[in-house]
């Protein structure tokens, strides 16, 4: 089976959040068939392990998908389908070139699942798995960059309660005291605002909805927010308590934000593997979030998010990977391991920084 | 000693650790340490900010 047929085979199995299970077991196979061990662990999550011994690298990538099926086709140089690029395509990349691996140390490829979701199954790893050496999360970043940093998330549903009241009278109306409520909200986060998108908190309204059950109103507002370094949810939290009108609110997904040591080792390796290939390495702040913003605080290791894709791509109906990018992200990825398995551990100890 | 890659211009290992970043002293290009043994310098990486995941 050569590179790109892995690819396909794991884009083949559809594999939206909470429905993971059969291409967990593809990816089973296919690590059983290119030489690795393999385990399923309580929640789901599939690990692939290669080599022995020091150091220890771990690749964690995520097996499932945002939902929506689209036909797997290969035209001209690239892949579609759902998955090729978040974030199947680095997952795919980094099990090929693992495969490989001969030299010391130990090697885990893992396939998580719930990552677009709750991101179950990195929350049960950081519990459970010991920490590595050193971490490659596994998130479209482009062959020629890696990630260093993401943004925080705080997603909450906000109920503003009120009585229903004549529309001829002075009094606003609940839908006019949760817009008000929206306004203050956005007030207070230009108070926030830093000297990039990155440094600066950005709120989204993705849903409002109101009910009426004969006196008593309320307008529920799906808020979302990403969060800067140094801008933890509480802050926001404890605006909402302060809030005068009557509010409630249903926290629904949090993560503070998450910058790494921008030359650490693991992506000094990566930017090596980029040069490797006769280009200039980026390094990337992400206004998104991954698991990288749960693992880094967990593990304290050298990380970095990397693979080959078009992040611009993920969740849309257009998502695919260019399989001539494919194939430079393993390029890249073959230099990084093979550095990482050589590193001195003494020198990368704590170069890696989570920031609350 | 290494060449800048973008001017050519002779740089001294002098105390540069890996990974270090510093100015080439002509071009004023920043320059990455890449290897300490043998001596090695590179571009320094590009930083940007993108909206994706």
């Amino acid at each position: 089976m050569d590179d790109v047929e892995v690819l396909r085979a794991l884009v083949e199995e559809y594999s939206p959040s909470g429905h993971e299970q059969r291409a967990v077991g593809r990816f089973s196979d296919l690590a059983i068939e290119l030489g690795f061990d393999v385990r399923t662990d309580e929640v789901g999550n599939a690990i692939a392990r290669i080599g022995r011994g020091s150091p220890r690298i771990v690749f964690l990538g995520h097996i499932d998908t945002v939902e929506g099926v689209l036909p797997v086709r290969l035209e001209g140089d690239r892949l579609h389908g759902r998955g090729t690029c978040d974030a199947k395509g680095a997952l795919a990349s980094a099990l090929v070139v693992a495969s490989r691996h001969s030299s010391a140390g130990e090697i885990l490829i893992i396939g998580a699942v719930g990552e677009e979701r709750d991101s179950r199954g990195t929350r049960h790893l950081i519990q459970h798995l010991a920490r590595p050496d050193f971490l490659i999360v596994g998130e479209p970043s482009g062959w020629d960059a890696v990630t260093i940093g993401y943004k925080g998330n705080l997603s909450l549903v906000v109920r503003v309660q009120g009585e229903r009241a004549h529309l001829a009278s002075p009094e606003p109306t609940t839908v006019e005291k949760g817009l008000g409520f929206l306004e203050e909200l956005r007030r207070f986060c230009e108070t926030k605002r830093g000297g990039t998108s990155f440094d600066s908190v950005a709120m989204k309204v993705h849903s409002i909805r109101s009910t009426n059950e004969g006196g008593p109103e309320a307008v529920e507002l799906g808020l979302n927010f990403r969060l800067p370094p140094g801008l933890a949810a509480p802050e926001i939290l404890g605006f909402l308590d302060r809030f005068p009108e009557p509010i409630s609110y249903e926290v629904l997904d949090q993560s503070g934000a998450v910058q790494v040591a921008p030359r650490n080792e693991v992506v000094r390796a990566l930017c090596a593997g980029i040069r490797d290939q006769g280009r200039r390495p980026t390094l990337l702040r992400k206004l998104g979030t991954s698991d990288l913003n749960l693992a880094v605080p967990a593990w304290q290791c050298p990380a970095a998010a990397y693979g080959p894709g078009d992040s611009h791509l993920d969740h849309t109906e257009r998502e695919s990977i260019a399989i001539s990018d494919f194939l430079r992200g393993i390029a890249v990825l073959r230099v990084a391991f093979s550095r990482l398995a050589t590193a001195s551990l003494a020198a990368s100890p704590t170069t890696a920084l989570a920031v609350p | 000693m290494a060449d800048c890659p973008e001017c050519g211009r002779a740089i001294e290992k002098s105390n540069l650790i890996e990974g270090e970043i510093f100015p080439c002293p002509d071009c004023g290009l920043e320059l990455e340490v890449t290897a300490v043994e043998p001596f090695r310098v590179d571009t320094a990486p590009r930083e940007a900010e993108d909206w994706g995941e």
